[in-house]
C-alpha cells in the first residue's frame, strides 16, 4: 500500500453516499457509508462500469450494469468471487480526508 | 440511480443468479465472461437474463444444434445483459454502455452469427446498431429456419394436438412467428390447430406487460375445447407466465424448442414448470432445498427470490 496521502477535501464535503473525486488521472469515489469513509476505483474491474453510481447495501456497493458485488469492508471482494474493487485506504486529519491511492 | 419505487439493478440481477442456479441442470454450462484462450467460436448463443429461469430452454438450444452438427457458445448471466433492463428503467446511458458491452463481447469471439432467444435482446441489439457489427445477429427461429433440412432428416413424429401462442406486434416478431410454424408444421404427425385467441399482446408475455388474464383464460379454454394437448408458445416470458394453466385447464405449456426436442428424441426436463406446478412457494423451497444447501443461500432471500421469479 502507498504511504503518500492525498488529500482531497473537507470531511464534511463528504456526506452520505458517493462522491468522486479525481486524483491525478484517476476518478476515486469517495463513500460515506454507515457513517465510514470508503474509497474505491471509480470503474468496475468487469467491463469498466461506474462504480460513481453503484447501488450500495451497508458497506457493500453493486455496479449498476451487470450488479458485480464488492464488500468494502473486505477490502473490495466481489461476493461471486469474481474480480475484487480496488479500495484504497481513506483518513481524516483536521477536517480533512486523505487518501492512500494504492497502483 | 435506483429510486424506492422500482426494485434495484442488484436484486433483479441476484435473483437472476440465485434463481439460475437452482435451476440449471447440473451439466448446463455457459460462459459469463469470455475466457483469454477462448477459442474463436462460429456461433453464439445469447442468453438472456430472465431466460435464467428457465434454463431447459438454451439447454435444448444447444442440444438440436449439437443434433446437426453446430456447435455453440453460450454466453449468459447479467454479465451479458442486453440493457433492456436500463432501457426500462430509463437508465439510457448505462443501457447504450451495458448493449456496447455485450455486442463487443460477441465481437471478440469472431463468430459469423449470434444468436438470441428473447425478442427483448433482438429489439436492443437492433436499436444500438447491432447491424454494423462483423456478425449476423438473428433470433435462434431463423437458424433453426435455415437449417430446417438438417432438422427434418433427425425428426420423428409427434402425435399431439397443439394451438400455437404467438406475437405479431412488429416484423421481428411476425418473422419469428412464421417462423415457428415453419418448424411445427415440419414435424410428422404434429396436428396444429386452428384457434382464434391464441395472438398475445405487445412484443411478447413477460412479467410487467403480462398477457390480461382474460386474453389468457380465453386462449386455454379455447385449446381445452379444440380438444389440444399442448399451447406452444415461442418465447421463454411466454412460457413463464401461461405455465400454470395447466393446472386449471390440464392442456400442457411447451416452449416451442419442446415440440422439436420431442421430434428429434432429445430427452428434456423442465425445472421451472415443474417448481411452478407446485402452486406454492413452500413446496418450491423444500424441494429445491438441497441446492439452496448447496449453494449456501439465506433461506429468506431465496425465498424472496424464488416468489418474484417463480410466482410471477
Amino acid at each position: 500500500m502507498a504511504e503518500s496521502w492525498i488529500g482531497v477535501g473537507p470531511e464534511d464535503k463528504f456526506v452520505d453516499g458517493l462522491h468522486t473525486v479525481a486524483v491525478g488521472r484517476r476518478n476515486i469515489v469517495v463513500a460515506r457509508l454507515k457513517g465510514r469513509l470508503f474509497a474505491f476505483d471509480a470503474l468496475c474491474p468487469h467491463a469498466q462500469g461506474p462504480m460513481e453510481r453503484s447501488e450500495t447495501e451497508g458497506a457493500i456497493v453493486s455496479c449498476p450494469l451487470h450488479a458485480w458485488r464488492f464488500d468494502l469492508e473486505a477490502g473490495g471482494k466481489e461476493l461471486h468471487g469474481y474480480r475484487g474493487l480496488q479500495v484504497h485506504e481513506v483518513k481524516v486529519n483536521d477536517g480533512q480526508v486523505f487518501l492512500a491511492i494504492a497502483s | 440511480m435506483a429510486s424506492d419505487q422500482r426494485p434495484s439493478y442488484s436484486s433483479i440481477f441476484e435473483t437472476v443468479r440465485g434463481v439460475g442456479n437452482l435451476l440449471a441442470p447440473e451439466d448446463f454450462t455457459y460462459y459469463t465472461e469470455i475466457p483469454i484462450d477462448a477459442p474463436e467460436s462460429q456461433l453464439v448463443v445469447h442468453l438472456s437474463c430472465m431466460a435464467h429461469y428457465t434454463p431447459h430452454i438454451p439447454v435444448l438450444a444447444q442440444k438440436i444444434l449439437q443434433k446437426i452438427g453446430l456447435d455453440c457458445l453460450i454466453l449468459g448471466g447479467p454479465e451479458n445483459c442486453c440493457g433492456e433492463l436500463h432501457k426500462h428503467f430509463k437508465d439510457h446511458d448505462l443501457e447504450k454502455q451495458t448493449v456496447k458491452i455485450a455486442m463487443n463481447g460477441f465481437r471478440r469471439l469472431k463468430p459469423r452469427k449470434v444468436v438470441s432467444i428473447c425478442p427483448d435482446c433482438d429489439g436492443v441489439f437492433s436499436a444500438h446498431g447491432v447491424g454494423r457489427m462483423p456478425y449476423q445477429h438473428t433470433n435462434i427461429s431463423d437458424l433453426f429456419v435455415e437449417y430446417l433440412d438438417r432438422l427434418k432428416v433427425h425428426m420423428r413424429p409427434v402425435n399431439m394436438r397443439i394451438v400455437t401462442h404467438f406475437h405479431t406486434i412488429n416484423a421481428a416478431r411476425q418473422r419469428d412467428a412464421r417462423n415457428m410454424m415453419t418448424i411445427l408444421h415440419a414435424i410428422p404427425s404434429l396436428q396444429i390447430l386452428e384457434a382464434e385467441h391464441a395472438l398475445g399482446p405487445g412484443i411478447h408475455c413477460q412479467t410487467l406487460h403480462p398477457m390480461p388474464v382474460a386474453d389468457q383464460e380465453r386462449m386455454f379454454a379455447e385449446a381445452r375445447d379444440l380438444g389440444a394437448d399442448a399451447v406452444v408458445v415461442p418465447y421463454h416470458s411466454c412460457y413463464r407466465q401461461h405455465c400454470k394453466m395447466q393446472l386449471k385447464y390440464g392442456v400442457a405449456v411447451h416452449h416451442m424448442f419442446n415440440i422439436l426436442a420431442m421430434s428429434l428424441t432429445i430427452p428434456f426436463s423442465e425445472p421451472f414448470k415443474e417448481m411452478r406446478l407446485l402452486d406454492n412457494v413452500d413446496a418450491v423451497v423444500e424441494a429445491l432445498r438441497p441446492r439452496i444447501t448447496q449453494h449456501g443461500y439465506d433461506e429468506k432471500v431465496i425465498r424472496a427470490q424464488i416468489t418474484r421469479a417463480i410466482f410471477c
